[in-house]
């Protein structure tokens, strides 16, 4: 270990990682904001992610592995870059818009391969990323060059991609853009869905990084 | 029930039903439980019934406890079952008041979990380990899944051993494999075989260890996590497998850098960094790892080669160093890796200066980007509602002509008297009036104005949004709240500082060292002190009664016993006459309240400072991510404007 390696110079703003430099499992979370998803919808939402921080706050090793960032659609709006959940505020969404779903879906992917830089940057390990996207309607833009970004990403395994649809959805627009199956959520229970996504992003936080986790059967889902 | 919900309650070998109480962790097999009556057994449960030769691996162990082991390692005691006889779980020792050893080699867990341990306390944690492991090692069983959380520390630095259920032991003739493993911690030789059925060695085990006692002793980086030079993805386990130590004296060969921030290995001593080197080696693959008795033994070394840094006492390092490695990484990454103790009641130290670094290291997000929006004179195509408009109503305009022109025939070329032709020429002109009023009503562009409206609005709309979001205006407000606080905070600094003057400087003890300023020796009879004496004194600085101080009195060569004690009997009088004069000590209160009133406001003012800084990257994120999502919107919005605004023209005419 020569001398010249002592004076190397270190970027600024490294410092989460020099305090904290256990592997990452990032988790984005795309969420749909149109003007569908207001009233009941929306509020139970809310409820969930208020539900989804408590739970990884309970998981110590999660509390310092898993990192979520939030999107939302109609309009795109970044709400959360990916923090630990000590820092992450869930924030409270309201229902307006239309369902811009191919931007954000293209944003988000921007995010994760940014967040996956730096990562590499700063030497940190990290776990294959999340993106678990809730809509209750159909795209009203152009989602073609997002699902084909979506197929490459799961064949590299640059991240796994989850379409979860409320009520209404449009389930075979959803399955055309996922690769994986496109689940339905029963009724509105969003807290049980970021129950189990909260100990899924546990078990994987736990896990060796490129192992695949069998995941707990999401109870949350209809057939 | 989920899966994971308990059973209500098991039993054990002897038959006892057991209820499980409060759920005290968590792992991948199974949860741990206490007992409803005991409180020094846990019940570990797995989520699925054991195989018949995990529940005999079980009775085997609880056969062979003993006392060396008990003391560091929480050992089956005992196999548990369903009430319908499947055997589901396993009895062990409770351990309490430790926690897992990741709390402790993060700095930011530590800070939280384990306040005030110092680099001293982490190298006695991994000799502690080391001990421990090198005591499973010579009864014969191998801990085989060395992981992060089978590993717990309490706040005496001693360690417990647990999930020992999973070790790899040998009974009654028979060995018992691990059939689990945690790849970071698992050597090159083993990584991508079946755990199940390989024979795990003592030196696999060195391996987990060496990988344990890094993160511990350097901040919790994982040795093999690095900065890869190469192309494509470089996970730890191919790491590993590729025996690219990142912080080896070889590195650069194996295209990997410790991360920036990150310390070099020279920060420990070099026997322990042989060891790592060893332990980290393709050449020590199949033996040759450093045992756990070695790591304990230059462990011990380097806890006796240490020195606390001049700056802060929180900081113990290598003696053998030239500066202190803490504080360089502390000052690089503004992150305090040990915490002190503070006395009660004092506020922890707020770096100001480091911390207003990290904000300006935030850029600024600059002006929202100049869209290429197209004027698009001429360039615009009419839309086809808009031809087929102007189609028709050409076609009605022809009409109109043809049919107010019929009465012109007439009054120009049949002869007729003026006034009847007078009449005709009037006629065609009423025609041509009435024949217009019903073109312009069949042919309304109302709609297109209506468009043309409501898409300006749109556009209007949409670009104050996008000055909003892309502009600078949100992180410029931010970063304004932030120089309100930051110049609010020192202000606060400086009352506390006004508020509670040092105890050299000011106050009583001032008073008394004026008070005893007044008395020189020279001037005073002091019994047995002659004058004599008096330059003697005054060369080495004692001149009055605040000069008189046992230290400095013996620091006089050759200088009479009985005239030190003299002069420290003068003194000690001198002192009890300020007393008596100054009254007693002045009541405190004021000034702790003024403190404390001055110190909760700077704690609120730095988190305020924190959030805002939290603030003030979200924004400059969200700034940057919405130029590139909403650009599209804009130009969308754009073309419809000027499509619009072209069609309204074309129909205007």
């Amino acid at each position: 270990m020569g001398g010249a390696g002592d004076l190397e110079q270190i970027p600024f703003g490294s410092s989460e990682f020099a305090d904290n430099p256990e592997p990452r499992c990032p988790c984005l979370l795309l969420l749909d904001t149109s003007e569908s998803m207001a009233g009941a919808r929306i509020d139970e939402l809310n409820h969930g992610l208020a539900t989804f921080q408590r739970a990884l706050a309970a998981d110590s090793l999660a509390m310092k592995r898993v990192e979520v960032g939030v999107v939302t659609f109609g309009p795109v709006q970044l709400l959360n870059d990916f923090q630990t959940p000590d820092h992450f505020r869930p924030p409270l969404l309201s229902g307006a818009g239309d369902t811009p779903m191919g931007a954000a879906i293209a944003g988000g992917l921007e995010m994760v391969r940014q967040r996956k830089a730096a990562y590499k940057a700063n030497g940190i390990p990290y776990f294959r990323p999340w993106i678990f996207m809730i809509t209750d309607g159909a795209p009203t833009d152009d989602w073609r060059a997002a699902a084909a970004m979506i197929r490459e990403g799961e064949m590299t395994k640059g991240f796994s991609f989850f379409a979860v649809g409320v009520e209404d959805a449009d389930m075979d627009a959803l399955a055309q853009i996922s690769v994986r199956m496109p689940l339905r959520l029963s009724g509105l229970r969003f807290r049980d869905l970021f129950v189990w996504l909260s100990s899924s992003l546990g078990s994987v936080s736990r896990s060796g990084m490129g192992q695949e986790v069998p995941l707990l059967p999401p109870g949350w889902a209809r057939a | 029930m989920s899966p994971q919900d308990p059973p209500p309650f098991v039993v054990d070998d002897r038959g006892r039903v057991l209820r499980l109480a409060r759920k005290l962790g968590q792992g991948g097999e199974g949860a741990v439980y206490e007992l409803e009556d005991d409180t020094d057994i846990a019940a570990k449960i797995h989520h699925q019934p054991l195989t018949p030769l995990r529940a005999e691996k079980i009775r085997a162990m609880a056969a062979m406890q003993s006392e060396s082991v008990a003391k560091l390692a929480a050992w089956p005691t005992g196999l548990l079952s369903l009430p319908s006889g499947a055997p589901i779980g396993l009895l062990m020792p409770k351990v309490t008041g430790h926690k897992d050893i990741h709390h402790l080699y993060s700095p930011k867990s530590r800070r939280a979990e384990f306040p005030g341990a110092d680099w001293r306390f982490l190298i006695r944690v991994a000799a502690n380990l080391s001990r421990a492991i090198a005591t499973i090692h010579e009864a014969s069983g191998v801990v085989a899944d060395v992981n992060h959380s089978g590993v717990l520390v309490g706040q005496d630095a001693r360690v417990r051993l647990i999930d020992c259920d999973s070790f790899q032991v040998s009974g009654q003739g028979k060995m018992y494999l691990c059939e689990v493993g945690v790849p970071t911690f698992t050597p090159p030789e083993l990584q991508g075989l079946l755990f199940s059925e390989v024979a795990r060695t003592p030196n696999h085990d060195n391996f987990g260890l060496a990988v344990l006692v890094f993160l511990t002793l350097f901040m919790g980086r994982h040795p093999y996590a690095g900065r890869y030079l190469g192309l494509g993805e470089m996970t730890i386990e191919r790491a590993i497998g590729e025996s690219r130590f990142a912080y080896g004296a070889d590195s650069a060969a194996h295209q990997i850098e410790r991360p920036p921030g990150a310390p070099s290995l020279g920060i420990v001593s070099p026997a322990v960094a042989g060891l790592f080197e060893r332990a980290f080696a393709r050449a020590s693959r199949n033996d040759g790892r450093p045992t756990a008795r070695e790591w304990a033994a230059a462990l011990d070394g380097l806890e006796g080669q240490l020195r606390q840094c001049a700056f802060s006492p929180a900081h113990w390092h290598f003696n053998g160093l030239q500066g202190c490695p803490w504080c360089r990484m502390e000052a690089a990454t503004g992150v305090g890796l040990f915490s002190t103790t503070v006395s009660s009641g004092a506020a922890a130290h707020f770096d100001i200066d480091g911390f207003w670094r990290r904000v300006e290291a935030i850029e600024h997000p600059g002006g929202a980007p100049i869209l290429d929006l197209p004027e698009g004179k001429g360039k615009v195509r009419i839309s086809p509602a808009v031809m087929a408009f102007r189609q028709q109503r050409q076609m009605h305009r022809l009409y109109a002509l043809v049919l107010s022109a019929l009465p012109l025939p007439i009054a120009l070329f049949v002869s007729l008297p003026l006034p009847a032709r007078g009449l005709f020429l009037l006629a065609a002109v009423g025609l041509y009036y009435v024949a217009r009023t019903l073109v312009r009503a069949a042919n309304d562009p109302a709609i297109f104005v209506a468009k043309a409206q409501q898409d300006t609005e749109r556009l209007e709309r949409i670009r104050t949004e996008w000055q909003n979001q892309a502009g600078p205006g949100r992180f410029d407000a931010k970063r304004a709240e932030l120089d309100r606080l930051r110049a609010a905070w020192i202000a606060a600094r400086e009352r506390r500082e006004q508020s509670q003057p040092a105890p050299e400087s000011g106050g009583r003890a001032a008073a008394l060292r004026r008070f005893l300023d007044t008395f020189a020796i020279e001037d005073q009879e002091v019994k047995g002190v002659s004058s004599a004496r008096v330059p003697l004194l005054e060369s080495f600085g004692i001149a009055t009664a605040a000069d008189v101080d046992a230290d400095r009195l013996d620091s006089v060569p050759k200088l009479d016993r009985h005239l030190r004690d003299a002069l420290i009997e003068w003194r000690l009088e001198l002192e009890r006459r300020f007393e008596a004069q100054a009254g007693p000590q002045p009541a405190p209160p004021d000034r702790e309240v003024l403190e404390r009133e001055a110190r909760d406001a700077q704690l609120r003012i730095e988190a305020a400072l924190r959030t805002g800084l939290q603030d003030l990257q979200e924004i400059q994120k969200q700034t940057l991510f919405a130029r590139l999502s909403m650009k599209v919107r804009v130009e969308e919005a754009h073309r419809a404007y000027l499509q619009s605004a072209a069609d309204l023209k074309a129909v205007s005419r």
